[in-house]
């Protein structure tokens, strides 16, 4: 856990309960030419950080091998309540998506059991071309929940 | 160049409900050094763009001032359906709010009624303290 997180705080309670889970996160991040890139992903809170398992040729995988900053917020209530906003780095894991399932993969196929059957797949199906892991480490959390 | 709906594209249409209804998008920005913004935006979709109203000095105006590309997404379902994501540029309006409300404030008053009551403010109050307007103009819509 980093420092980002105060648990004494309810706010940032709820916003970590949120991050272990909530189905979507929206990843932002900044393209080789500037522009911002915003694209809908399937997250997993880990140990502290926030792991995203990605294809190889994609252009959050792009933006992210020229520049590492990050945001990663959930949707907030319909009336704008519920907000989780994480700013973070993030690097692409020196190991396969397969390398990490020893030690996250059970959780990782419970989080997103429905998921899975939305798309079809299985966690070892999916793994085969998801093979890019986004590691991103928050460096600040914005949440407030009324 | 103002983006098209695809009549006979379902996420398409979906997309356009969506712009007229949802309350809440996220509006993404770029700081001076190069570091995304989001934030939750209550915006109205008039005449093909989005207008985003703003205390005058925040992250997000700043941010548009110095770097115009934005991109501006709306909810999806909890298992990731309703996809929206406009690709697009954002600009501070000449105008400032009180001057908008002349041609949106019906339309914004009727979309944001709970909103406002819930903050305690009138429309023209929202209007004195929000006075900027962001002005989005999509080019790319990606929706599935």
């Amino acid at each position: 856990m980093t420092m980002v997180f105060n648990e004494a705080d309810p706010e940032h309670q709820h916003a970590l309960r949120r991050l272990q889970d909530d189905e979507i996160g929206w990843l932002g991040s900044v393209r080789p030419d500037g522009r911002p890139h915003t694209a809908p992903v399937w997250f997993f809170w880990h140990d502290g950080r926030i792991l995203i398992f990605s294809e190889e040729r994609t252009q959050k995988i792009r933006n992210l091998r020229h520049a590492g900053n990050v945001t990663l917020n959930l949707d907030s209530a319909d009336e704008g309540e519920d907000i989780v906003i994480v700013e973070g780095t993030a690097e692409i894991s020196d190991r396969p998506a397969m390398d990490w399932m020893p030690e996250m993969g059970e959780a990782y196929r419970a989080k997103y059991t429905n998921g899975l059957a939305i798309i079809g797949k299985t966690l070892e199906a999916m793994l085969a071309t998801y093979t890019q892991v986004i590691i991103i480490t928050p460096v600040k959390l914005i949440a407030w929940s009324r | 160049m103002a983006i098209t709906f695809d009549q006979q594209n379902p996420a398409h249409q979906t997309a356009l409900r969506k712009l007229e209804s949802d309350q809440i998008a996220w509006l993404t920005t770029i700081r001076s050094g190069g570091r995304p913004h989001s934030v939750p935006v209550w915006f109205l979709w008039h005449d093909g763009e989005l207008l985003v109203f703003s205390e005058s000095e925040t992250v997000k105006t700043r941010n548009v001032r110095g770097n115009a590309n934005a991109v501006m997404n709306l909810h999806a379902t909890p298992d990731g359906g309703e996809v929206v994501i406009l690709d697009g540029t954002a600009a501070i309006s000449d105008r400032d709010t009180a001057g908008w409300l002349a041609t949106v404030g019906e339309a914004y008053e009727r979309k944001y009624a709970g909103g406002l009551w819930g903050l305690g403010l009138t429309l023209e109050q929202m209007a004195a303290q929000y006075s900027a307007v962001i002005v989005f103009t999509p080019t790319k819509l990606s929706a599935w």
